[in-house]
């Protein structure tokens, strides 16, 4: 039985918990009630006056957590981390550090993680822009409003599905 | 009367140690949903969905439901199923000796999310989000979502709730897994478009009272039927409509007609409803009746739309269709087999998209029922709906008997508001009404009229016979001596009517009974009428479906070889004044022929001479 490094155990976990409890549980409702209190469907003073602060915070911090996420990416995922776990700490120290570079660089290229890393930054980039729209939010009409909280919306869940494909990068399903 | 939704869901379930349960708050503005969970995170907030298309209860379906740190958080199979069960009805509840109380209404719909997280909450899980605990390895492994083991046990035991799954979790995961437990879909929480796909599985699955309120009821007979007629009017193919009589056939018809997809949107066109009596057509009358008459500027024949054109685009509602006579079957089997009609004395047939949806008490496939096998399949190509009885939903009968009080009392001026007595309503709950919704509502409208200036309907208002039983055979028996095929001869309908004998009555029974006696007498004659006017029309070649004469149809009805077409005219125009709202086909012609030849008033004292 091959052990699974905990690296690959500890980012996975990091990637589900910002895809789904993050992003899709928390940050996606967010927004949609946000539009929800511009469209006039909801009623809540506390949340309306303290919206166009919120999204942005909220947002931010989730842009950067992924980036941090991708950043560490190849650090925690590599599949060379087998040769420190069993069976494969059991071969000698040489081939571990030959076999350690093939093995990284074949995963690197197969998976192609180079571009789906960019893809990633990409969508934070563009979630990015969408919150910079939101800047002069106070100063905007109902219907720019909701164009833009629209727009952001997309954005984030074009960013949540990178999210969700980054898992099929792994080099073991755990 | 919105719908209502119980969901499942560790997050949104939760109730928060300081009060407000933020992410619950946004879902719920999200899908419109207004939150009636009762727990201090439904009271602590502050929001306000002006137009919720739903109220929702959250249920954790674990313990504690409200974990601050330090806490250990367990899925709690348990709870969750006491929670089903307190908005379930149960089913066959032994209804004497009990105390009348009303069942809860069923659960619209039950949502359930997959992935529970468990175990211990740290200060850290706690700062990420209040109240949630770490999450153990297993819980996120779509193999053992709890989710699954709720969809189970639920499915299990109340096979009749619909189920989805509402996570935003990835579907491929649990495709095959929540298909074959039961659930009806999956509704990914976080998309855009998730509020049009739940409001469509909510038409398509969901267990609704209809929102109009013409149909009153919210047991889980009765949501079944409706969800049923909800269904087939997605469609365009003819329906059946079962039910005994009583029971609101032409009411369900009705809701059939004009329930639309929320997809279709507000903007679809208007269809039109027609409705048919089946046993009133004449087997003589019924095609100028059902397909209408080719208008003919050579011979002067006016045109006439037949039943079945004006229902075009729409509904035509053939009630008793077990009535329906030989001739007509045969003719309105070509019709739906050919989607075609061709009017009386025309050539041509016009193209039709007539939806037929037919109501009957009879068993049609009895094998001494007279409907053709061939046009009974057709009529029910596009499914059956059963309507259940009264003593099947018996927690309807609250409900009923207020609407029907309340009508009574607005139909009754002076009378006063009133309410029902606890033993007025077992009384009402004990009867096992073989007459169904009709024949609660006469007990009811009795009691108000029998006692207007009372404040509440006691038990002794009501005029229910005791032995249910007895008097259902007895109602039986009657209803099959007065059945058509009884009285199908002139001879038949004389004889019973020299033999019939009123029962003693009340005064307010003749106060009430007799300007309906009068319609129906005006009516009887009319199609007396309706027969002399069709045995006397002059038939030509050019006219082969005949034209209509007055005078020897007059004459012929009368007895009279001597009546002037004078009196011909007045005679018409008397006795089918007070139903010409109801006059169609040649009747209708007759009486306005009758009406340009009189036009002047008849003097009541010239009517009782004449």
């Amino acid at each position: 039985m091959t052990d699974v490094p905990s690296t690959i155990v500890e980012w996975e976990r990091n990637r589900a918990r910002l895809s789904h409890d993050q992003l899709k549980n928390e940050f996606v409702p967010l927004l949609s009630k946000s539009i929800r209190i511009v469209e006039g469907r909801v009623h809540d003073d506390v949340f309306e006056s303290t919206l166009a602060e919120r999204v942005p915070e909220v947002c931010g911090v989730l842009c950067n957590s992924v980036l941090a996420l991708v950043d560490g990416m190849v650090a925690s995922l590599t599949p060379a981390a087998y040769l420190g776990v069993a069976p494969l700490n059991n071969l000698d120290p040489d081939s571990r550090r030959w076999l350690s570079e093939v093995i990284e660089a074949t995963w690197l290229e197969n998976m192609c993680i180079e571009r789906i890393r960019d893809d990633v930054r990409d969508a934070v980039d563009g979630v990015k822009r969408q919150l910079r729209a939101l800047d002069r939010f106070s100063h905007m009409s109902k219907e720019e409003k909701l164009a833009s909280l629209n727009q952001l919306l997309v954005s984030v869940r074009e960013l949540g599905f990178n999210l969700g494909t980054l898992k099929n990068v792994m080099p073991y399903p755990i | 009367m919105l719908p209502r939704f119980l969901i499942l869901d560790d997050l949104f379930g939760r109730n928060v140690p300081d009060g407000r349960n933020a992410d619950r708050e946004n879902l719920c503005a999200h899908f419109l949903w207004q939150d009636i969970t009762g727990d201090t995170s439904a009271k602590a907030s502050k929001q306000k969905v002006l137009q919720p298309t739903a109220e929702a209860i959250f249920c954790r379906a674990q313990s504690p439901a409200c974990s601050p740190p330090g806490d250990t958080v367990e899925n709690d199979l348990a709870m969750a199923m006491d929670a089903v069960r307190k908005g379930w009805p149960v089913r066959d509840q032994p209804r004497r000796g009990r105390k009348p109380k009303s069942p809860p209404i069923p659960w619209s719909m039950i949502l359930i999310d997959l992935c529970f997280y468990t175990g211990r909450v740290t200060e850290e899980s706690h700062r990420r989000t209040p109240g949630m605990p770490e999450g153990r390895p297993g819980d996120d492994d779509p193999r053992s979502y709890f989710g699954l083991t709720l969809l189970d046990a639920i499915h299990r035991e109340f096979p009749e709730i619909p189920i989805f799954i509402l996570s935003s979790k990835p579907r491929e995961e649990v495709s095959l897994e929540f298909s074959r437990r039961g659930a009806l879909g999956f509704i990914d929480r976080s998309a855009l478009d998730g509020p049009e796909l739940l409001e469509q599985a909510l038409w398509n699955h969901g267990l609704l009272a209809d929102p109009a309120g013409e149909i009153a009821g919210q047991s889980l007979p009765l949501l079944l039927a409706l969800r049923e007629a909800r269904r087939a009017a997605g469609h365009r193919e003819n329906v059946l409509i079962r039910g005994e009589r009583g029971t609101g056939k032409e009411l369900l018809a009705r809701y059939l007609h004009r329930c639309r997809e929320p997809q279709a949107g507000k903007d679809a066109p208007t269809r039109r409803l027609v409705t048919v009596n089946s046993g009133g057509l004449d087997p003589n009358l019924f095609a100028s009746e059902l397909f209408g008459i080719q208008p003919r500027t050579r011979t002067g024949v006016d045109g006439k739309l037949g039943l079945i054109e004006m229902a075009k685009g729409g509904d035509l509602f053939l009630d008793e269709i077990a009535d329906l006579p030989a001739e007509v079957q045969a003719a309105l089997l070509r019709v739906i087999q050919e989607r075609q009609v061709t009017r009386v004395g025309g050539r041509e047939s016009l193209e039709l998209d007539v939806r037929f949806v037919s109501a009957s008490n009879a068993d049609l496939d009895a094998p001494e029922s007279r409907l053709r096998p061939d046009l009974l399949d057709r009529l029910r190509g596009g499914g059956t709906i059963r309507l259940p009885a009264l003593r099947e939903r018996p927690g309807d009968i609250p409900l009923l008997t207020a609407k029907f009080v309340a009508e009574a009392e607005a139909r009754h001026p002076g009378s006063r508001p009133r309410q029902v007595t606890p033993e007025a309503m077992e009384r009402l709950l004990a009867h096992d009404w073989p007459g169904n919704i009709r024949e609660l509502r006469g007990v009811i409208f009795d009691a108000v009229s029998r006692h207007p200036d009372v404040e509440f309907l006691v038990a002794e208002h009501l005029r229910i016979e005791a032995k249910s039983a007895e008097r259902r055979a007895e109602s039986k028996k009657a209803s099959s001596e007065a059945s058509a095929a009884d009285v199908g001869t002139l001879e038949q309908l004389l004889e019973r009517m020299k033999a019939h004998e009123f029962q003693p009555l009340g005064v307010a029974d003749w106060a009430g009974g007799l300007p309906a006696l009068h319609r129906e007498q005006s009516l009887l004659i009319s199609r007396l009428l309706a027969a002399a006017l069709e045995a006397t029309k002059r038939r030509t070649p050019e006219q082969p479906t005949g034209i209509l004469q007055i005078h020897p149809a007059a004459k012929l009805a009368t007895g009279d070889p001597d009546l002037t077409a004078v009196k011909a005219a007045d005679l018409f125009k008397r006795l089918l004044g007070p139903v010409q709202d109801e006059l169609e086909g040649d009747l209708l012609e007759a009486y306005q022929i009758s009406v340009r030849l009189r036009p002047k008033k008849i003097q009541p004292a010239k009517l009782q001479k004449s």
